[in-house]
Parts: C-alpha cells; structure tokens; sequence
C-alpha cells in the first residue's frame, strides 16, 4: 500500500481498486458474521451504502484467497468473480425503447451473461492463477468447449500459454457484446425496434454449461462459481426480474449468486410472475440488522469490527497509539460523569437504588444526568462533547462507512493544525466538532434540502416533509425522555404498539431507504404474546441534533400508531404535548429485553 | 460562435426560420430571447413543455404561448423519458416540408443537459433535412441572494443514467473514468461522484475569462475545489480547463483528454452552460465509443436559481 506523509489512514478507496495484497491487508474477517456468504448457496445481502458490502466481496475474489490461502486456483473451494453492476451500462437510455415488449427480457439477459463472462475471463486472467502456463492443457481444451457452447466459429489460434487462451476467449465474448451495444445504439432514434440478428445468451443454456465446463477444467475441487454481483439494486426493474429468475433456478451447487443491494431492490418477482422466497430459493442477510439489532452481541461484535478495522489501518501507517488514546473522550467531562456515577453507587448502596446490581443506575443515569445538567441554567447543552473511540463507534450507528468518514475528516483537521503534519491523536474538541457537523449535514442539507422541491422520479414532496416532521417529532421526544425522570432516558428507538397504518410504514420506510432509520425487530408487547414486530431505530448519527446519549443500544418506546402521525404533521406540538409518563416501572435496556417504556398515547395496561 | 447583446438579437440573425423551438422553464432567462424575437423571423413555433414541471414552468409555459400567439405549438412532454422527448422531436422534423431542407432557431438556454444533448445528436442524424441555430441567454448571476461560498443549484442525484444516442461503448473488464464537466451544481456534482465511485476522476472547469455569467465570474474555481474537497476518496484528481463559451474549443479539449485514456472507459456528465454542454456532444459524436450521461437532480433551487443577463450567443451547428 502506498503511504505519503499526507495520506490519511482513514481514506475510503473503492474495493474494486484494491490490489489483492491491499485487500488481504486491510481486510477484517467478518464472516464468523455472515456464514453463508462464504458457503455455497445464493444471498441476497442487503445494507446501507458504506456497511461493508464491496470489501467482502472483493476479498473473496480469487486472486485474495490465493495470497490469504496460499492455495493455487484450482485448489480452491470457490472462484469468486466480482461483477459491480454501477456500471451505467446497465441503464443505457436505449434499453428504455424495448420496456414493455418481450425483446426486452431476452436482450436484456444476453447483456447481463455476456457483460458476466467478460467479467469472469478478465477475473481469471488477473487473478494470476493461470501464470507460469498452469494447467495450459486444461485451458486449451476449455477453449474448445467455450467455442462450442457459445456457438462461436472455431479458430484456428492456437496460444502459447494459458494466459493468452484466455484472452483469445475475452476478444471473442467482447466482439459480441461490442455487436449487442452496436444493435442498441440503432435503437436511439427508431420508433420501429429493428431486427436483431446476432446472439443471444442466457443463462440456463450458456452461463451455467459454459462456467461448469470451466470448473470442471481447471478446478480440482470441482469448485463453485460465486458470481458477486456488486449493487444491484442498479439494474432495471427487468433486469432484477432476469436476475430472480436465475436465482430460482436452483443452480446454486455449481454457480452460487451472492446479490449485494441496498434497501431499494427492484422486486422479488422473476420474468414469469413468481416470486423467489427465502429460504427456499436464497438467503437473506442484512448487515445493519445484525450490528444493530437488539441483542447484546450485535453491539459487541460491531465494536470488535470497528476495532480491528481501525486498528489495521494506524498499523499500516506506523501508528500504534491505542485506540482508545488515539481517539480520546472529553477528560474533564468524563470526569464529571464518573462523580454523578459514584452518587448513584453510593445511593445504591444507602438501599436507594432503582437498578438490579450496584452499578446500574450509574451506567443508566449518570451520562443523561449529565446532559441534563447541560441543558439547565446554563442552557449549554450543545457543550456535550462527542468524542471518545467508544462514542464514535455508537455514533457510526453498525456502518463502518460513517466511521472512517468521520475519522477521516477528523484526521485531516489534525493534521492541518499540526506543526510537522504528524497526528499523534485527535483531540476532542475536533471530533466533537466533526461528529456535531456531520448530524447537521445529515439532516438538515440532505433532508430538509429535499424538502424544498421534489424530483419527478424522486419520492414526493410532501413525503419527505412528513418524513422531516416525524424525524424531528421523535428526537424531540427521545430529548424529552432523556431529560424527564424515567427510569430508562437513552431511547433510540420505537416500535408500534397497535396497527400502524400505510401512510405511517411509507413514510418509515423511505426513512428507512434514506439511512434514517434502522430497522429491527423485538417481542411483542402484550404479555404472553407470540410472535414479534418491527422496532425502528433512529440512526445514531443525528443523536448531537438533540444532544441525545448515543451510548449504549438503549430503551424503545411503544408507540400508537395515531401518536405517529400527528407528529408526521405537527412534530413540534406533538413533543409538546406528548406527556412523558412519570411512572416507576423497571425499564430495561433493549439488550435486556424487558419492560418498554411507556409514554401517553400507549395502550393503557403498558405502563406497568 | 457569435456574442450579442440582447438588445441587438433581431440584427444579429440574418436569414430568417421555419421554426422557432425553445422549452419553458421555472427560470425567468425561458423568455428573455422569446420576448425580443421578432415574430416574423419564422413560420412555426413549437415550445416544449415539462409536463411534470412546477407551477412556475406552467406559467412561464403559458407567458410563452401567450408571447407567440397562434404560431405557438405547446408540447407536453414527459422530460424524464428520453424516448418520448426523442420521438417528439424526431415527428416534429418529419412534419416539415421535404422540398428543401428546414431552418431552425433554437434557444437552448433553458433545455435540460439531457434534452439538449438528445436535439443535438437528432439534428446530426437529420444533417440533410435540417439547419439549426442555437441562441443561448446568459445569466447575470446564479443563486442570486446567496454569497458566493453558500450558491447552490440543485441537490442530490437520483439515478444515473445514458443519455440517448450517447450510450459509447464501455467495457466491463476496463476501469471507469467519470469526466464531470463542473458548473455551480457542485453539490449534484459530488453525489453522482458518490453513487457512481468510478475509479479515475476528471473534473473539467471553465476559466473566469470565459465565463458566460456577468457576476461571479470566477466561481467556477470555487466550486472546482468544493468538488475536489467532497471527492476526497481519490488520491489524485485530473483537472482540465475549458472555455465556457466556446463549444469548438470544447469540443477539441475533450478529445484531446479521451485520447490521453484509451483504455479507460470514459463517462461524461455535462453539468456546465449549454455552450459548454454543445461541445460535450459535439466531442463525443466525433468519438462514439465515450458515454454520455445524465443526472437529473433530486431538487432544484427554483426559487433562486437565476437573473437572466443582458448577453446572447449565437452559435451555427
């Protein structure tokens, strides 16, 4: 990797740019996480832009797990090949004229196969599997059946090595695709779709045959194919239906399809009006579910991810400084924390505690408390600092993304202030600074900026108001808890405690689509239910908008769906009269899974 | 490339038209040329009309009928499909006579990028039934009430997409190289950066000499670097200059850098004045295998996007 005294340990590089030996360097092994994305089988893995999606795939590539594994090609159990489908290809104004006529499906298919194969022959030619001439009569007599399969007049070329047969093959599937591209360029401006008269692969009779007699050659192993396609909630509507279709084939043994998207999938119906389900047909995996969800490991095993993450990059750039020094908290605020915690321990100990064991009220109460003080006389709730490497990793809210973003910015301010250009830590009144800037872009330049005009082809208006106002309605609400006396004041989060109408889960959902909220589930409310709901958490983030405690994956309320939307219409009116009930009841973090909070509005028996 | 002052925009077209095409707008600049034609200049005027536009471009739409009268044909098209706004344009052609070959007058001050660039390969197509001139209305200043540092256009990207009749020809196996022609839309700017995450940067900007606005002239620089600034991912970004209001000499910059990555794939995203965005067309149609491409914006700053200026260019095609 190279390293210039201005570099900055935190930059962000596009995976698909990484060298192998980059990759195996920088690589943090997630998949303990996320098994099945390593096994046989096809995933749709779904997260937000940022939570680490690229990286994975790019470090299952072949050429990585060469250098990881020290194995050749063909003794490895899988040949991943990376396929990023942000390739603009994929949305050629063109393809527009042949939607809605059966043209459509078939040619949109044979780009998809022919764009894969090129991808798989450059893959293999780069991965440096094939040097030194390995295998070169398993290659030959491939070429062979490549020819065949694809119905490609036989050449007579002959090659020296491997390598070269390769890419005798890559000219080939490029003249095709150079053909396809020629054909959809005649399509700009001709109201009548032309003829088309040249190939046209799919990939049950092409991309399967053709990937198994590749296995078949140069694998030992028999190895499966995973073909990695990279962000595919870029591919049309059609498209994604050509992709669902060979999901439900069940091809998985010898091509297994590992589908990274971010929340805006297409749909889940194939070219023929089924649906693929999960398990049957694939698994599903949401990333931020599984660093955010509602159990004490999630918390833990982003937290060791983020470590090991940040802790390779400052070692790559000769900065062994601890984390938790590098990225040091407010010591004078801390400070005044720990003596409100050593009140509630000494509390506890008088026989006055509300907690379970000594320390509970203390790690409950004292940071609220706290920010509580800020917020009194003195009106400076807005001196809360957000510093700390624990309070940064809460902040980034389970996507490495929002970290390193941070890290970055916060590093390079540093460095900017430095005498000699070196960042020994990064001092908290920066990382404040950055976290405070960061909420405030985040909600007010990105959202309330959407607010002011839509798009034609961009959600509604009025939608992103009330989505806006809901935003805003339920940080109040969460500020109001922290600063009431309930016996749990960091909420996060909600859940909806009656039958939440359509108009309140479209305006959730694009939140959720947006990244401003997570989404989770917990147990049903009502004693003795079965079953579980949908708990929204509000994105960490935004948490300095309000001055809220971003520590600790905290308490949720219970919400009726009616308080929901009033605050979608009047945000401010409603944190106003919204009472938060002063009850005494026992209310456990979200990691413990117990009562919920309960505020006016809420079902009368839940307020126990 | 000829430079007026828009009082003097009747003597400086000398032939006269069969057809007048202009597009309303939210922005006021939609009917500054249309208000000083003379109407006797053409036979036939034909506005186009974004049907899903703001009750603004509705109004400014109707100002421009009630402007040309009965040679006023309004059409409502659907500016975020390509193929309707193509085909609009393409039977518009067909309907004029085939005895000779059919002048055009164009103010193309207020197309979008997309539209624009779509006219402009149309008129290359149908180079035999066809002669067009396009007239361009500065403005004297972008985002007005706001200091330079705070301007801001438009936000967001929601898609990115070809654009008709630009699609090159881009390689799967070859790296991607984004090539954003830059304008005071840094922020769209920066998040088509973001969505796209090509692996090489160009960013093309326009010298403070060149400049088309009246005010601000050097702001271009500023939002060069605002750019740069957002797009801190990439080690090393290419920077190249282009003179705004020239679209030959665009044109002949462009290539020039397409020739210096051949094997790249190389996108195009014209974000600068339309002059600037005729040379993008211009460039590529010379050099099919580069990819245009358009990034309609999630908002606008319609309320304060713009004063029309007091300059028209005259551009032959």
């Amino acid at each position: 990797m190279m390293i210039n005294e201005n570099s900055n340990p935190f930059r962000i590089t596009t995976p698909e740019d990484l060298t192998a030996d980059e990759t195996v360097s920088l690589f943090v092994d997630v998949f303990t996480d996320f098994s099945q994305i390593v096994d046989p089988g096809h995933v749709i893995l779904k997260g937000p832009r940022g939570v680490g999606k690229s990286m994975m795939f790019r470090y299952l590539q072949a050429d990585c797990q060469c250098l990881k594994t020290g194995k050749s090609i063909s003794d490895l159990p899988f040949i991943a090949i990376y396929i990023p489908l942000k390739n603009t290809n994929f949305s050629l104004a063109e393809l527009r004229r042949l939607e809605n006529k059966h043209a459509s499906t078939v040619l949109n298919e044979h780009l998809m196969v022919s764009h894969i194969l090129i991808r798989v022959l450059d893959n293999l030619i780069s991965s440096n599997g094939f040097d030194n001439n390995a295998q070169y009569d398993e290659i030959k007599a491939f070429y062979r059946d490549f020819e065949d399969i694809l119905g490609l007049m036989q050449q007579e070329s002959t090659a020296d090595n491997s390598n070269d047969y390769l890419r005798l093959m890559l000219k080939q599937v490029k003249k095709v695709y150079n053909e396809t591209i020629s054909y959809i360029k005649r399509c700009s401006f001709s109201s009548e779709i032309p003829p088309y008269t040249g190939k046209l692969y799919d990939y049950i009779d092409y991309l399967v045959p053709l990937l198994e007699s590749l296995s078949n050659t140069v694998s030992n192993q028999k190895a499966t194919f995973y073909l990695l396609l990279d962000d595919a909630h870029f591919l049309s509507e059609t498209q994604t239906r050509i992709l669902n279709s060979w999901v439900a084939t069940r091809t998985s043994r010898r091509i297994s399809l590992k589908i990274s998207t971010q929340y805006n999938y297409k749909t889940y119906y194939t070219t023929n009006g089924a649906t693929i389900d999960t398990p049957h047909d694939y698994v599903e995996i949401d990333i931020a579910t599984v660093y955010t969800e509602g159990q004490k490991t999630s918390k833990a095993t982003y937290y060791r991810r983020i470590s090991d993450i940040v802790r390779k990059r400052m070692d790559i750039y000769g900065i062994s400084t601890p984390l938790e020094d590098f990225f040091p908290c407010d010591e004078k605020q801390e400070q005044k924390i720990k003596e409100i915690e050593k009140w509630y321990i000494q509390q506890f100990d008088e026989g006055k505690g509300h907690g379970s064991n000594r320390t509970d009220d203390a790690r409950r109460y004292a940071r609220p408390d706290f920010i509580k003080g800020l917020s009194g006389k003195s009106k400076s709730s807005s001196t809360y600092s957000y510093s700390g490497f624990d309070q940064l990793v809460n902040i980034s809210s389970g996507v490495v993304r929002y970290f390193l973003q941070q890290a970055h910015t916060m590093y390079a301010k540093a460095q900017a202030l430095s005498e000699n250009g070196t960042v020994e830590y990064i001092d908290p009144s920066i990382q404040s600074a950055v976290v405070r800037e960061e909420a405030n872009r985040f909600l007010f330049n990105e959202l309330e900026a959407l607010e002011q005009a839509g798009h034609d082809e961009a959600y509604p208006k009025e939608d992103i108001k009330r989505l806006s106002n809901l935003i805003q309605g339920l940080g109040g609400l969460f500020r109001k808890v922290l600063l009431s006396d309930r016996s749990e004041r960091r909420v996060f989060s909600i859940a909806i405690s009656d039958t939440p109408t359509e108009d309140v889960l479209r305006i959730l959902d694009i939140g959720l689509q947006l990244g401003y909220f997570h989404r989770s589930t917990i147990g049903r409310k009502e004693s003795g239910s079965i079953g579980r709901t949908r708990l929204y958490v509000l994105n960490r983030r935004l948490a300095p908008i309000w001055n809220l405690d971003p520590n600790g994956f905290a308490g949720y309320l219970f919400i009726k769906n009616q308080v929901l939307k009033d605050a979608i219409q009047q945000p401010f009116r409603t944190i106003r009269e919204t009472a938060v009930e002063n009850n005494d009841c026992i209310q456990l973090s979200l990691f413990d899974m117990a009562s919920p909070v309960a505020i006016e509005g809420a079902d009368e028996n839940e307020a126990n | 490339m000829k430079r007026t002052n828009i009082r003097y925009l009747n003597s400086s077209l000398t032939d006269d038209y069969d057809v007048f095409v202009c597009s309303s707008s939210f922005e006021n600049r939609c009917l500054v040329a249309p208000q000083k034609l003379y109407k006797k200049h053409f036979d036939k005027v034909i506005i186009f009309h974004n049907k899903q536009g703001s009750e603004k471009n509705h109004q400014n739409a109707e100002e421009l009928h009630r402007i040309f009268g009965k040679k006023a044909h309004l059409l409502a098209l659907d500016y975020s499909n390509p193929i309707e706004i193509a085909d609009t344009m393409l039977s518009e052609i067909k309907r004029q006579p085939s005895r000779k070959k059919a002048k055009i007058l164009a103010d193309i001050t207020t197309f979008t990028h997309e539209m624009l660039m779509i006219f402009l390969k149309i008129v290359a197509v149908k180079k035999n039934q066809v002669t067009v001139t396009c007239i361009y209305t500065n403005a004297e200043d972008y985002c007005p009430s706001c200091n330079v540092a705070q301007k801001w256009l438009s936000r967001g990207c929601e898609e990115v997409h070809s654009i008709l009749g630009y699609s090159g020809l881009l390689f799967p196996s070859q790296k991607n190289r984004l090539v954003i022609i830059v304008g005071y839309e840094h922020n769209r700017a920066a998040d088509v950066i973001s969505a796209l995450e090509p692996s090489f940067l160009t960013l093309v900007y326009g010298t403070p000499d060149n400049a088309t606005t009246d005010k601000n002239k050097d702001a271009n620089k500023l939002y060069l670097e605002l750019v740069k600034e957002m797009s801190f991912d990439f080690p090393s970004i290419e920077c190249v200059e282009i003179p705004c209001d020239n679209p030959d000499m665009t044109a002949d910059v462009l290539c020039k850098l397409y020739n210096t990555h051949v094997d790249e794939n190389i996108i195009v995203i014209p974000m600068n004045n339309k002059l600037s965005t005729i040379g993008v067309a211009k460039s590529i149609m010379s050099m099919d295998h580069i990819q245009a491409c358009y990034a309609p914006a999630v908002i606008y700053n319609e309320s304060d996007y713009s004063t029309p200026g007091s300059s028209c260019y005259i551009y032959e095609l």
